[in-house]
């Protein structure tokens, strides 16, 4: 990608990333399978799933929680989000 | 034939993510359009994000046939089912989904000829 922006904004200002409640998870590791942005890391010791790369998870996106089964996947308040979105573009001089 | 082509959607996840990298989205979709044997094709950003359930909600009106070029199907059957059902569509004949991630332009191309040469079969019988 020629720039690693989304809405004006550059993308790793914004806080959009699966956060995994490991209370719940059982690591079928459908997550990872599902997401192509390597936004996951599956590793050897514990916790065996880590959101290695967060600012490669697609600002938005919520596809992988829908692939666990146990509900263990959430993310940042959509809103709260779009309001950093829009004040961090007005700091960057409203383009 | 049958009588109403189907319309393809692509899905491009914001079109900020590395699964389109390889692939040039506007050669595809222009490609798509123009030289294979759906009634159009478009580029939507985030199908799964909540627009992208009230435009498909509107689109399902009409009742056309779509194939989604985007991720996984088995996601996307999870994520368009109520969709589909909500506008009265039958998920198995009215819909086909493709994974079409991590593919370069022409592999794309190519992947959807045959999926909609697939599909013309399987409704032909
Ligand atoms: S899909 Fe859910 S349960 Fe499975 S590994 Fe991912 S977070 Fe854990
Ligand atoms: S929300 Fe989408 S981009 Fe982010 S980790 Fe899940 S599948 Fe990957
Ligand atoms: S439907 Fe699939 S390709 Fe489209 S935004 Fe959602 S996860 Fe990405």
């Amino acid at each position: 990608m020629a720039e690693n922006t989304f809405m004006g904004v550059p993308r790793e200002k914004i806080t959009w990333a699966p956060v995994i409640d490991y209370t719940r998870c059982n690591y079928c590791l459908e997550c990872a399978k599902f997401c192509p942005h390597q936004v996951y890391e599956i590793r050897e010791e514990e916790p065996r799933l880590i959101v290695a790369n967060p600012t490669n998870c697609v600002v938005f996106c919520r596809a992988c929680a829908k692939t666990c089964g146990p509900d263990a996947i959430s993310f940042p308040e959509k809103s709260r989000v779009l309001e950093a979105i829009k004040a961090l573009r007005q700091e960057e001089g409203g383009k | 034939m049958s009588e109403k082509k189907p319309g393809l959607i692509m899905c491009v996840c914001t079109g900020k993510c590395p699964g389109f990298a390889k692939m040039d989205i506007w050669d595809f979709i222009n490609r798509v359009r123009v030289e294979l044997p759906v009634e159009y094709g478009f580029i939507h950003p985030q199908l799964c994000e909540e627009d992208g359930d009230r435009f498909l909600a509107d689109f399902l009106k009409a009742h056309r046939k779509v194939m989604i070029a985007a991720c996984a199907p088995n996601m996307q059957n999870k994520m368009f089912r109520d969709a589909l059902a909500a506008a009265g569509m039958d998920l198995k004949t009215d819909f086909y989904p493709l994974d079409i991630r991590d593919l370069t332009t022409e592999e794309a191309f190519q992947k959807v000829a045959d999926a909609l040469a697939d599909w013309e079969a399987q409704a032909n019988g």
